[in-house]
C-alpha cells in the first residue's frame, strides 16, 4: 500500500468502517510511515471539532414550537372528518339532511309530470296572452317562410304541426319558438274566425296534465287530452315523437273534435 | 422531537442559514407526517428523516442551482479549490478557545463545497455509518468515503494548526 491508496482507508478507519483485514493493512503502514500518521491524527482531529462545533447547535426554540404544534395537529383530511361528525352530530342536522335529500332526489324522481305539466299550463297561459293581446306577434304572409324559420330554429329537430284549419276560416298568421321547462316548443298562431294557438314540441303523453280528460279514437288509435283554465281549453295528443297542444276558447267539445280531424296516425 | 436537533443541525450545514435550515426542518416534518404510513417501525427514522430532509435540499438545490453554483464558483475562482483555501500560521497569536475555533469550523464547514459537505455532516454529525449516508444521498459507499477524506482535507487546509 502507498500513502495515496491510504488515504481514504486513513478516512475509513477513523469512522470504524474496515473490515479486521482493511484494519491491520491500513494500521501496518501507519507503523511504517511518518506522513501518514501525521494525516490520520490530522483527520481524527478534524472529525472531534466537527462534532464539538456541531453539538453546540440546536433546533431554536421557535422551531421546536412550531414542529410540535403541526405535529399535535390533526392532519387536514383528519380535521376533515373529524369537523364533519361534529357537524353530523349536530341537533336536527341529519333530519334536516334527509329532507333535503328527499327535496333534491326523491321529488323529481316522484313527480317528474311537473316540468311537463308547467308546459301545458304555460301553453294555456300563453295562449291567453296572445287572444288576450298581452303578448303581441308579428304577424308574416309567407306560411312556408315562417316554417322553414321555426324548424331553423330547432336546428331541424323537428317541424310545427302544420295543421290547415282553413275551412274553420282559421290561418296562420305568426309564429315563435318558446323555451318552456327547458324545452323549445314551436308555437304557431292562428286567427280569422277565432283564436287558435298550436304548440309543438318533442315530449311523450305524460306531458299531459294528470288531472285531463283522456278520449282514445279507436279508429286513429290516438289518445287525446283535454284539459282547460279559466274559459280557455287545450287538447293534447301524440304523433310520433311530438307532442301537438291545440289552445281555444272554443268549446272543449269543438276543440276535441276539430283536434281529431286533423290528427294523423303516427 | 427525538431527532429535531440533529435535523435542524444536517440542515444548518446544508443551507448554512438559519431561516432557510428552519424551513428545511418544518417542511421535513410535515412531509414526514403525511407520508408516515410508508416508515417502517423498527427501521432507522432518524436516517428516513434525514433522507427526507436531505431529498428536499436536493430539490431546493437543483432548482436554484445556478445561484448556489455561482456561490461555490466563488470560492473555486481562478483555479483549483485547493489553492484559494486560506491557511493559518502556527504563530501563538492564533491559538484559539474552544469556542472560537467551533466558530472558526462552524465557518470553514460553510465554505467547502456541499459534495463533501454534505458527507460531514452526516458521517461526523450525524454518527450515520457510510452506508446510511450512501443512502440518504442516493449514491455509492465509496463516494462517501473519498468524499469524506477529501471533505476533511479541506477542512483541514482552512482550519490549519488551530485543530491541532
Amino acid at each position: 500500500m502507498n500513502c495515496e491508496q491510504a488515504q481514504e482507508w486513513i478516512t475509513a478507519l477513523i469512522d470504524n468502517e474496515l473490515s479486521a483485514v482493511e484494519r491491520a493493512a491500513i494500521e501496518g503502514h501507519l507503523r511504517d510511515c511518518r506522513q501518514c500518521q501525521q494525516t490520520h491524527e490530522q483527520e481524527r482531529a478534524i472529525k472531534q471539532q466537527v462534532r464539538l462545533a456541531s453539538a453546540s447547535i440546536t433546533a431554536p426554540a421557535a422551531l421546536r414550537q412550531a414542529v410540535e404544534g403541526a405535529r399535535s395537529r390533526p392532519s387536514a383530511w383528519v380535521q376533515a372528518r373529524r369537523r364533519l361528525k361534529e357537524f353530523l352530530a349536530m341537533p336536527l342536522v341529519r333530519p334536516a339532511l334527509i329532507v333535503a335529500f328527499l327535496l333534491l332526489v326523491i321529488y323529481p324522481l316522484m313527480f317528474r309530470g311537473g316540468e311537463q305539466r308547467s308546459i301545458a299550463v304555460a301553453a294555456l297561459s300563453t295562449h291567453e296572452a296572445i287572444a288576450t293581446g298581452q303578448k303581441t306577434v308579428t304577424r308574416v304572409n309567407d306560411v312556408e317562410k315562417l316554417k322553414a324559420q321555426l324548424v331553423q330554429a330547432v336546428n331541424g329537430r323537428f317541424a310545427p304541426m302544420g295543421f290547415d284549419l282553413s275551412a274553420m276560416k282559421l290561418y296562420p298568421v305568426a309564429g315563435f319558438v318558446q323555451k318552456i321547462g327547458g324545452r323549445d316548443v314551436l308555437v304557431t298562431v292562428y286567427q280569422g274566425a277565432g283564436h287558435v294557438t298550436c304548440f309543438t314540441f318533442l315530449g311523450s303523453e305524460s306531458d299531459a296534465p294528470d288531472d285531463a280528460t283522456v278520449f282514445f279514437d279507436e279508429v286513429k288509435k290516438i289518445r287525446f287530452y283535454s284539459f282547460s283554465q279559466s274559459d280557455f281549453h287545450a287538447v293534447l295528443h301524440r304523433e310520433g315523437e311530438l307532442i301537438c297542444i291545440m289552445v281555444s276558447k272554443m268549446p272543449a267539445a269543438d276543440l276535441l273534435a276539430m283536434v281529431r280531424a286533423k290528427a294523423r296516425h303516427s | 422531537m427525538t431527532h429535531l436537533d440533529h435535523l435542524y443541525r444536517v440542515a444548518y450545514y446544508l443551507v448554512k442559514n438559519d431561516v432557510d435550515a428552519q424551513d428545511c426542518v418544518q417542511e421535513t416534518c410535515a412531509r414526514a407526517l403525511t407520508s408516515r404510513d410508508q416508515f417502517t417501525p423498527g427501521t432507522n427514522m432518524k436516517a428516513w428523516l434525514t433522507k427526507i430532509l436531505y431529498n428536499f435540499f436536493y430539490d431546493f438545490y437543483t432548482r436554484n442551482r445556478r445561484t448556489i453554483a455561482a456561490e461555490d464558483l466563488s470560492l473555486s475562482a481562478g483555479g483549483d479549490f485547493w489553492e484559494t483555501l486560506p491557511t493559518q500560521s502556527a504563530g501563538p497569536e492564533t491559538q484559539v478557545s474552544a469556542q472560537e475555533l467551533a466558530v472558526k469550523v462552524d465557518d470553514a464547514l460553510k465554505q467547502i463545497p456541499e459534495e463533501f459537505r454534505a458527507p460531514i455532516v452526516l458521517v461526523d454529525m450525524g454518527d450515520f455509518t457510510y452506508a446510511e449516508a450512501a443512502e440518504i444521498l442516493s449514491c455509492p459507499i465509496g463516494t462517501v468515503r473519498s468524499r469524506l477524506s477529501r471533505g476533511r482535507k479541506l477542512l483541514h487546509r482552512i482550519l490549519g494548526r488551530d485543530v491541532l
